[in-house]
């Protein structure tokens, strides 16, 4: 069993995402990191334009702030899921983003297409969780850390950890 | 996960500068930050780097100025340039004088991606390269040490085997065979070759330095402020001093068991504390060790621990005593003649056919050193342009009659022991050795016979 186990995680649906991708999302996370997962469908209050916004896109960093808004306890950690393209400032998209060893994570259904969008967006949240870890990105191409910047790379990327990334968490999580 | 590059990111922009070093951290890149060329400048004075992103506007010193003086001192370093949108003209300006690469803010992260691993893989080769070049140039160095004869073209062979590693190496040998040389060999054609040779001696440390063990220890691995009383500063050890370089110590078999112990641990983890020290310090270190009796014994006499033999003997390298390798006693010896010669303006050109007889069947218990104190002494006393036998010490010239000069006993142990510590140059251990008796009967005698160093 992952030593992440038994975490607490609430999922925001910060647009309106169908209730099979938020339970592909939810099962996903409990079955790869042993976290217990709910739901709920809070929209976050977005500002509809301002400086949270780059055009179209939305910076990330505003929906982690909001995010963590919610979060009442300490040990909880939140993910949200949104539909609109997202970005930090240095880039010119992401299609997810957490705080490394944080609490609060994103994904954007934006980038996922029209197939598939249950198992992607599930994998994006996979790999969002394990940032909330303190997982950086791996050289592994069979590892869910492994860094995508498309959606064939998405559709490439496996949904578990290598073992290096396992004992990389397990070393971590254990110590003090 | 393999263990990433450093990369430096100078921007202006405080928040792009944090978001980009914060999502190559997310890379499991290690990122330091500046706010301008000068900064960047400044940082590269005190820590290497892999990789620098570089914005190309900035004030105090802009990314062109940055990545100029860059090239100045480091031809390979991969400079990635940044670039606003649109500012197309500049970037190609940064290219012609010797960026690797540019990006166009804000990045398509794939081209991100890309451009590191470029610049990695273009880093890595050109390291590659330069290892190989280097190392053969470094092999094909003439040796300082000298020698014909078939043992010593076998521990040629050895040290060229030896040196491009950083295996620890352990050499044997009677006391002036030239243990010391092939220590300096072994760096000198090693990578690193450019970092510093420490060498210590634990008898000296031991026996002239009559230094309680905590200054010994502080010798070796350096003492904090304060650690004990009169450590007023701050002190490195010979351990750090050698860092990158190659710590040679010499007559290991003399270290006292807590210095052991101490110096086992730094050859397992490469990491020690100073004295007064709670953080560990962490060295890189070769570490070449000579002994001139054998530590096989010291082990059986409970001398010496066993886990540190094995840990030094990794790679063995046995220098014969000269008796054993005659061939090699002509060139030594033309050798020194020649340098002293040189040294003291003496036209002493040759060595008589008579003399040359001589050194070739004197039994040298001093080894090359007593060869080369030997050629000094006739250099000195010669009259004409060939040494003679009677320029040679007495006991090299007439090795029978060496002890011989008194009536009593007493006397010829005097003549004897007086003879033996002028031929060692005073080296006690190496001295009682010859003499066949421990190291305090040596100094008993000593004392009993009022000798002294001339
Ligand atoms: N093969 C050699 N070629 C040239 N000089 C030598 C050689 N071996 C020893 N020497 C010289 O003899 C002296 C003693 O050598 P050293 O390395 O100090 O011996 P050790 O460490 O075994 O006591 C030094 O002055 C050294 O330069
Ligand atoms: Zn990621
Ligand atoms: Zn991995």
């Amino acid at each position: 069993m992952l030593p992440t186990a038994g975490r607490r995680l609430t999922l925001v649906a910060a647009a309106a995402v169908e209730p099979a991708v938020l339970a592909a999302i939810s099962g996903a996370i409990e079955r790869t990191w042993g976290l217990s997962v709910s739901t709920r469908m809070a929209p976050l209050l977005l500002p509809p334009s301002g400086p949270a916004w780059r055009g179209s896109q939305l910076f990330a960093e505003e929906v982690l702030r909001l995010l963590k808004g919610l979060l009442h306890e300490e040990r909880m950690l939140a993910l949200a899921v949104v539909r609109a393209d997202i970005t930090v400032p240095i880039m010119q998209y992401v299609m997810g983003e957490a705080e490394m060893g944080g609490s609060c994570a994103v994904i954007s259904l934006a980038r996922v297409g029209q197939d598939l969008v249950e198992e992607r967006a599930a994998k994006l949240a996979i790999h969002e969780v394990g940032h909330l870890f303190d997982l950086a990105h791996c050289d592994n191409r069979d590892c869910t850390m492994t860094p995508v910047a498309s959606v064939d790379e998405l559709d490439a990327r496996p949904t578990a950890l290598c073992r290096y990334c396992l004992s990389d968490l397990e070393y971590r999580l254990k110590a003090p | 996960m393999r263990k990433k590059s450093r990369v430096l990111v100078v921007d202006d922009d405080d928040l792009l500068r944090l978001c980009l070093a914060d999502w190559l951290k997310k890379d499991g890149y290690r990122t330091d930050t500046a706010c301008n060329g000068e900064e960047a400048l400044a940082k590269l004075q005190t820590s290497t780097f892999d990789l620098l992103l570089v914005d190309i506007v900035m004030p105090v010193m802009d990314g062109i100025g940055l990545l100029e003086n860059v090239r100045a001192e480091d031809p390979d370093v991969p400079i990635v340039m940044m670039t606003a949108h649109g500012s197309i003209d500049s970037a190609v300006d940064a290219m012609k004088k010797g960026a690797s690469d540019y990006l166009q803010k804000p990045f398509d992260p794939r081209q991100l991606w890309n451009r590191i691993e470029q610049a990695e893989e273009k880093r890595r080769l050109v390291e590659e390269h330069r290892n190989v070049k280097q190392q053969l140039e470094r092999l094909s160095l003439p040796f300082e040490l000298l020698g014909r004869s078939r043992s010593m073209l076998e521990v040629f062979d050895l040290i060229d085997a030896v040196a491009p590693t950083d295996s620890t190496v352990l050499i044997s040998g009677e006391s002036g065979t030239g243990k010391e040389m092939v220590a300096r060999e072994v760096h000198r054609r090693s990578r690193r070759a450019s970092g510093p040779f420490i060498a210590v001696n634990f008898f000296i440390a031991v026996n002239f330095g009559a230094l309680p063990e905590s200054l010994a220890e502080s010798e070796l691995f350096g003492h904090e402020k304060g650690a004990f009383t009169g450590a007023i500063a701050l002190k490195k050890g010979v351990m750090e001093l050698a860092n990158g370089g190659t710590l040679f110590l010499d007559e290991i078999g003399d270290a006292a068991p807590k210095i052991q112990i101490d110096l086992l641990r730094v050859l397992e983890e490469r990491r020690f504390f100073r004295l007064g020290g709670n953080q560990p310090v962490d060295v890189d270190i070769r570490i070449v060790a000579a002994t001139n009796r054998p530590l096989e014994k010291a082990i059986a006499d409970g001398n010496f621990r066993s886990d540190l033999y094995y840990r030094l003997n990794v790679v063995r390298i046995n220098v014969p005593p000269l008796r054993d390798r005659r061939d090699d006693i002509p060139v030594l010896a033309d050798k020194f003649l020649r340098e002293f010669s040189a040294d003291m303006k003496k036209g002493v050109a040759a060595i008589s056919p008579e003399t040359a007889r001589i050194l070739a069947t004197y039994d040298w218990p001093g080894n090359v050193r007593e060869l080369k104190n030997a050629i000094e002494r006739a250099v000195v006393v010669a009259k004409g342009s060939r040494i003679i036998p009677e320029d040679l010490p007495v006991q090299v010239e007439k090795p029978q009659d060496g002890a011989s000069q008194g009536t009593t006993l007493e006397a010829i142990e005097k003549a004897h022991i007086a003879a033996t510590l002028a031929r060692e140059d005073w080296n006690i251990s190496r001295a009682a050795e010859l003499l066949g008796i421990d190291r305090s009967t040596l100094y008993a005698k000593i004392k009993k016979y009022d000798l002294a160093k001339a």
